[in-house]
């Protein structure tokens, strides 16, 4: 059960400022655009931590030193960022590889695809390319999760924000930890768990 | 203290002891209770808090991870349920504060992460808490909670729950023991009432009646039952009271009777002692008398009377008898020889009457002293004991002349004893007498009484009387002083038991030695000296 909420949220108060603090301590940030590189950065940290609240089914991982794949689709601001993330870290105690994918048929291949904005109109076929694959769909388009997408970034008061298809991951077999949840955005009157929508 | 109790009824007793014990239980039973939960507040308080802060680490991962801070927020505001924590604060392991709630402020030190556990902070308790995701430590949980506030409110609520239930438990004991103590005081009563009813009347006929049947039910069984028992001696008793009431005034009769013949009795041996002395006496008033008679029928006053009437026959031719008569001229001489003679018979009848004299008064003393031994003791006098032993002989003289007695005297200088003199001569003249029979009895060899007079110790002197008679075999030593004792055919056998019964009440005594029948015997008179009599 997923517990009962406020249906208004309280006004972030320094996170955006905690958040620009932590930006800065950070290497690469001084190549991109100061927004952009920190927006992407932010949306980087924030995929390491779904990681750890989001299990895979084992079957995913052909073997036990098979490395987290994390896949890029569309334009690859983020990949630098996730790469400098993921450099000393693991996941699941695997060994992470950031791949930027430009084939779909390199999409079954990651556990993890983030797809870019820039894919915003292909999303449907995007998206069914990577249906009953395990894999976590990440978006940063307004329809991702209505296009079947599992976790999409969105922009709340200038700070980055995300909600989960429950659905959506369940039907990719992952599973979500219930502690994720109450982080995820809930806009005013959506209901907590959004309808699973086929393309 | 407990003397006091003692004199309390035994309903209070009987209360006291109830109460007492029910608190002195409720007290040491709560005062474990108290001292249980003094012990176990501080680890259950500890517990409480670190299960708070890892059920609040665990739900706040996500947002710390996040770094969410009105999520984290959220989760810490769930701590108002629980009052003791009175502020929150999660910081990330960087050192950044993300959230925190109520009194939390400057808990932690930006560079260094601290180690979790408890830390007293005042009188209250930090608690720090690692939050830890993955094996990574993503921040720490700071937990504010007012322990002594807290504990005081807890034990004061405590000891005040103690109070209340020793008091309501004590009401209730009083209560269920002011019920429960008539079931053991009723019956108590009871036969305290009936013993007060008997005492009191002296009415042995009453009987308790039994209520119950436990150790006061057997008690009050008992009770009557010696109830029962008085009231059969007490009737026993008083036929026995009117039976010996009657049975003492036969006695006294009886005792009155026996008081008459013994004064008959002691009048008896008074006569039967008196008899005796002068009877001993007498034979010496009898031998002067003999003696004197036996002068006088041997007188030559018959020669007198005849020289007389040959004077008387010559009728005026006197002197012509005288001067030529053969007998005449004899006639002077004759009768200057005459008187001679008949002075000489005077002088020895003179001394024999003397001796009578003292005989007879020796008598009328014997007789005298009884008398007066009768009422009181004799005179008591300070007398040479030689010249006693001297009289006590020349009272004997005569006979032991004629038995032949020879006496050899060895008196040793000795002071004045203190004696009555009557009571002394009557023993010596009884031992002399004794041994002058005694030495006839024996017939052989030389008849000799040794008397001999020595000072025995301090106080005493002593005379012995010893004589070459038929002895006393060794069984009759002591038999021979008591009363009717004798082994002689004529005797009495009062001799020798007055004198020493005399001796004794002078202060002296009286005791006999000897070898054997054929050896003779010792007769010790002691007697005191006149410096030990006050």
């Amino acid at each position: 059960m997923l517990p009962k909420r406020a249906p208004t949220r309280p006004k972030c108060g320094n996170l955006p400022a905690l958040l620009l603090a932590l930006a800065a301590g950070w290497p690469g940030s001084a190549r991109a655009s100061p927004e952009v590189g920190s927006e992407y950065q932010t949306k980087a940290a924030q995929i390491y931590s779904f990681t750890k609240f989001i299990d895979w089914p084992a079957k995913k991982f052909p073997s036990s030193e098979s490395p987290f794949v994390i896949g890029v689709y569309g334009s690859d601001e983020i990949t630098d960022f996730l790469r400098e993330s993921f450099q000393t870290r693991r996941i699941k105690d695997r060994p992470v590889e950031i791949r930027h994918l430009t084939n779909k048929a390199e999409l079954p291949g990651c556990h993890l695809v983030f797809v870019s904005r820039s894919e915003s109109g292909r999303l449907g076929t995007v998206l069914y390319e990577m249906r009953h694959e395990n894999i976590l769909s990440v978006g940063e388009s307004e329809n991702f999760l209505k296009s079947g997408g599992c976790i999409n970034f969105l922009s709340v008061e200038g700070a980055t924000r995300f909600q989960i298809n429950l659905g959506a991951a369940s039907r990719e077999s992952l599973k979500v930890s219930s502690k994720l949840l109450p982080i995820s955005y809930l806009p005013n009157g959506a209901p907590r768990l959004p309808p699973v929508t086929s393309p | 203290m407990f003397h006091r109790l003692r004199h309390l009824p035994i309903q209070r007793k009987l209360r006291l002891v109830v109460l007492a014990t029910c608190t002195a239980a409720l007290v040491v039973a709560s005062s474990a209770l108290f001292a249980l939960q003094f012990f176990n507040f501080k680890r259950d308080f500890q517990r409480d808090l670190i299960a708070v802060a890892e059920i609040i680490a665990s739900n706040s991962t996500a947002a710390v991870q996040f770094q969410n801070d009105d999520d984290t927020r959220e989760i810490l505001t769930a701590l108002k349920a629980k009052p003791q924590i009175i502020g929150a604060e999660i910081v990330l392991s960087d050192g950044t504060a993300l959230a925190a709630v109520g009194n939390t402020h400057g808990y932690h030190d930006p560079k260094q992460p601290p180690d979790s556990g408890f830390r007293e902070d005042g009188f209250d308790l930090l608690y720090v808490h690692p939050i830890i995701l993955d094996h990574e430590r993503i921040g720490t949980l700071f937990l504010h909670a007012d322990y002594a506030r807290q504990a005081s409110r807890l034990h004061r609520l405590f000891a005040g729950t103690i109070v209340a239930v020793l008091a309501i438990s004590f009401l209730v004991a009083v209560l269920v023991s002011s019920k429960l103590e008539t079931v053991i005081l009723g019956p108590i009563q009871n036969l305290a009432d009936t013993a007060r009813r008997i005492a009191s009347k002296n009415d042995y006929s009453v009987r308790a009646a039994k209520v119950v049947d436990d150790e006061v039910g057997s008690f009050t069984d008992s009770f009557n039952s010696m109830l029962d028992q008085i009231q059969t001696r007490d009737t026993a008793l008083l036929h026995e009271i009117a039976e010996r009431k009657r049975t003492e005034e036969k006695l006294h009769s009886i005792q009155q009777q026996l008081i008459d013949t013994s004064r008959q009795a002691g009048m008896a041996e008074i006569a039967t002692g008196v008899l005796h002395n002068v009877g001993n006496v007498l034979n010496s008033v009898n031998v002067s008398a003999i003696l004197i008679s036996e002068r006088l029928s041997q007188s030559k006053i018959e020669n007198l009377v005849k020289a007389t009437a040959l004077l008387r026959a010559q009728n005026g031719g006197l002197a012509e008898f005288l001067t030529n008569d053969p007998k005449g001229k004899l006639l002077p001489g004759y009768l200057s020889d005459l008187s001679q003679h008949l002075e000489t018979e005077r002088v020895t009848a003179r001394g024999e009457l003397d001796l009578l004299t003292k005989n007879i008064e020796h008598i009328k003393d014997i007789v005298a002293m009884q008398q007066t031994y009768a009422r009181v003791s004799g005179l008591v006098e300070t007398l040479p004991v030689d010249a006693l032993i001297e009289d006590a002989l020349s009272l004997n003289m005569d006979s032991l002349e004629r038995h032949g007695v020879s006496i050899v005297r060895d008196y040793t200088p000795v002071p004045p004893a203190a004696v009555d003199k009557h009571k002394v001569l009557q023993i010596l003249i009884n031992i002399i007498r004794n041994a002058t029979l005694a030495m006839d009895e024996g017939c052989s060899g030389e008849k000799r009484l040794a008397i001999s007079v020595a000072q025995k110790d301090a106080h005493h002197v002593a005379i012995r009387l010893t004589d070459t008679g038929v002895g006393i075999p060794a069984e009759n030593l002591t038999r021979i002083f008591s009363h009717g004792f004798t082994t002689r055919k004529d005797g009495h056998g009062f001799g020798l038991h007055s004198a020493a019964l005399a001796a004794q009440q002078m202060g002296g005594s009286l005791t006999a030695q000897s070898d054997g029948p054929g050896l003779g015997a010792t007769f010790i008179f002691e007697l005191p000296l006149a410096t030990t009599t006050p």
